[in-house]
């Protein structure tokens, strides 16, 4: 069954609150980079610049209590939108006590053992360990919901957020893999700035588009969008919450990416994947 | 959005309260106090809180759940038969898919074939391809998953088809392990992880691997490394119902040699972890070994002609300190016998530690008995002249008591 972009067009995001907590974590970012940074406040800083929109947007889709994120180091936008609280969030890079570590680990390098709500897995250090342990949790979701027999698991999901970099690992095809032949809902949010570190997309997928090469595999619904259009953004987890309540439907959207320049003079964009 | 009261006016007023609450934000960020440093060392393993109740995580595994799991001992009650280590390993994994719902067991190989060891024959059949099931060939999707079904509050058995396979998923395995310490006890993931390895009938560097020394020195993780059928249904089921991560390592000679067997111990037989056996009582020497080298040292000793205390660690991470320090006391010389390789293996670990705390207690140097650093070759002439052998067991032995 395929969809139309236009089912996006009864939204009823909250866009004030996706804009404030974008707004939020932006300021948090020029805090660090304009003060705490200088100041040897924070010792480790790594930006979400750019990634704010989309990926609150993509948080104000998962609502349900079982739902969960296996993340990266820039998704401060996500754990915010989460639940992660404002003084957590800017006493974890500097290593101050209480938060998602007490100091342990990086302050970007976060975890929401939520008991109610969206959960964040505890993410690492290492780009690409996201993936298979998102997969983990989609497959126990089906387990749960089919075995267990618990519908309170119906309609939840798994995401694996990465950005462009993340698509060259073993993590991520693995994880590919098994969301496709085991049909999972999950959800794979690539954020692609056209930059792994600083290697250029072209080292990481064949023509720098993992969209366009993944466009014949199977049991994979894709969705591209430009992550610097807000309505544009919300179109690929809207299908998504569609598509898992039926699992059936298939449609691929293509579109001119566009860039918009950050600090580091990288651009964004947001591709989405769904199994 | 502008229906959302977002026009201009309302965008600035969003831009001040967000610089606002960040502002204000920060100030009980800064004010908070540093780490308490003393605290550092909590939280690597699963704790127990002082009423004897777990100082649980607040997510992953069973116990966050409050699955509740049979009374448990550690006193055996044997059947009349006595059955190989991989009908052991098989009825104990049946048992737990029985009791215990939110098991589930994977790997490559591990559905209608049954494993390449038929550790999980038949058990696709019993209890559905949700349950027991076939992975792609991917040792990091094998673990990662399981990581990710752990958090969710499953209790996955992931097998890896041979140690050296575990290879790619090394990265997931370390992570795996810190999870708790990381999060400072917000979350765990505790899985079991089987993986046959060592030397078989003949040896090859991708089968006959056995590197367990590298789960010792990750973080976080309980390796077991059984080397009798009583054992392994001990141990398994101690990792099948622990809230800490195991490697749970079968080796390939043990699964099915006639030493190995034993009665199966019943349903509800669970051994501590770190609780060395002391395999065979003497006076002469201490010997320090486990898994297969159980066996050849008790044959070895026995060549030797000595009373040898052979200890079987049983468990590389905890290990029983305590047990290998009370038998060094008594005999006076210490022998580590294992078939890992010889450089910072953990019999490196073992003498370091009596070395430092038994110093005074020995009346000869430490001595280990080790494969020299070398992979396992796949000619058998080979093989056995680099596995430790009975002979060259027995010498070593022989050696150290006219020190």
């Amino acid at each position: 069954m395929a969809r139309s972009s236009n089912d996006c067009a009864s939204d009823d995001r909250d866009w004030k609150r996706i804009s404030y907590l974008s707004l939020v974590s932006r300021t948090i970012d020029q805090l660090e980079e304009t003060k705490l940074v200088p100041e040897k406040k924070v010792l480790y800083q790594f930006s979400a610049r750019g990634h704010e929109v989309s990926q609150c947007i993509l948080s104000s889709f998962l609502t349900h209590k079982h739902d969960a994120v296996g993340a990266y180091y820039r998704s401060r936008p996500i754990l915010l939108s989460l639940g992660l609280s404002l003084e957590d969030a800017i006493a974890a890079p500097m290593a101050k006590s209480g938060g998602f570590s007490d100091g342990r680990d990086i302050g970007v390098v976060c975890n929401l053992p939520s008991k109610n709500g969206p959960v964040v897995i505890p993410m690492s250090g290492d780009v690409g360990s996201q993936f298979t342990p998102a997969v983990g949790w989609a497959q126990a979701i089906t387990y749960r919901l089919g075995t267990l027999k618990d519908e309170s698991y119906r309609g939840a999901i798994a995401v694996a957020h990465t950005g462009d970099g993340g698509i060259a690992t073993n993590g991520f095809w693995a994880a590919l893999t098994i969301a496709t032949t085991l049909k999972l809902p999950m959800l794979f949010f690539l954020e692609d700035n056209g930059f792994g570190i600083s290697v250029p997309g072209v080292r990481q997928t064949p023509g720098g588009n993992i969209a366009e090469n993944l466009a014949s595999f199977k049991n994979l619904f894709i969705v591209q969008s430009d992550g610097t259009d807000p309505k544009d953004a919300v179109t690929a987890p809207h299908f998504f919450a569609r598509q898992c309540q039926d699992s059936r439907g298939i449609l691929v959207r293509t579109r001119k990416r566009t860039r918009v320049r950050n600090k580091s003079n990288q651009s964004e964009h947001a591709i989405h994947f769904l199994s | 959005m502008a229906s959302q009261g977002l026009s201009d006016g309302g965008w600035s007023a969003l831009e001040k309260q967000a610089h606002d609450d960040v502002a204000a934000s920060l100030e009980k960020a800064l004010a908070r106090p540093e780490p308490k440093t003393a605290t550092i060392h909590r939280h690597v393993y699963s704790e127990t809180l002082p009423s004897g109740a777990p100082d649980l995580q607040q997510r992953g595994g069973l116990l966050t759940e409050g699955h509740k799991f049979p009374d448990a001992t550690d006193t055996p009650n044997p059947e009349p038969q006595r059955i190989n280590m991989i009908t052991a390993i098989r009825r104990t994994l049946e048992n737990e898919l029985k009791i215990n719902p939110k098991v589930l067991v994977f790997g490559e190989d591990v559905g209608p074939k049954g494993g390449v060891h038929a550790a999980t024959l038949g058990l696709q059949e019993t209890f559905g391809e949700a349950r027991v099931f076939d992975t792609s060939l991917s040792e990091e999707g094998i673990i990662g998953r399981a990581v990710g079904m752990a958090l969710s509050g499953l209790m996955p058995v992931a097998e890896i088809q041979f140690r050296k396979y575990a290879d790619p998923a090394t990265e997931q395995l370390n992570n795996c392990g810190t999870i708790r310490w990381r999060t400072n006890n917000r979350f765990a993931a505790p899985i079991v992880v089987r993986m046959p390895g060592g030397f078989f009938k003949c040896g090859d560097p991708w089968h006959s691997v056995s590197s367990e020394v590298l789960w010792a020195h990750a973080i976080g993780w309980q390796v077991c490394i059984p080397s009798n059928a009583e054992d392994a249904v001990g141990l398994l089921r101690a990792a099948m119902r622990s809230n800490n991560p195991t490697i749970f390592f079968e080796h390939r000679h043990m699964l099915d040699t006639p030493w190995a067997r034993r009665p199966y111990p019943g349903d509800n037989y669970v051994l501590p972890m770190g609780k060395a056996k002391l395999h065979q009582e003497g006076t002469q020497l201490s010997c320090i070994t486990w898994g297969a080298m159980v066996e050849r040292c008790e044959e070895a000793a026995t060549a030797s002609g000595l009373s040898v205390d052979i200890l079987d660690l049983r468990t590389i991470m905890p290990w029983d300190k305590e047990a290998v320090l009370a038998s060094v006391k008594k005999t006076r010389r210490c022998l580590i016998v294992h078939e890992d390789g010889l450089t910072a293996g953990f019999g490196a670990e073992v003498a370091a530690t009596v070395a430092a705390e038994s110093f005074f207690n020995l009346d000869a140097p430490v001595q280990r008995v080790a494969v020299p650093d070398l992979p396992i070759p796949h000619n058998v002439a080979l093989m056995e002249a680099v596995v430790p052998s009975v002979e060259v067991i027995s010498q070593a032995m022989i050696s150290l008591s006219e020190v």
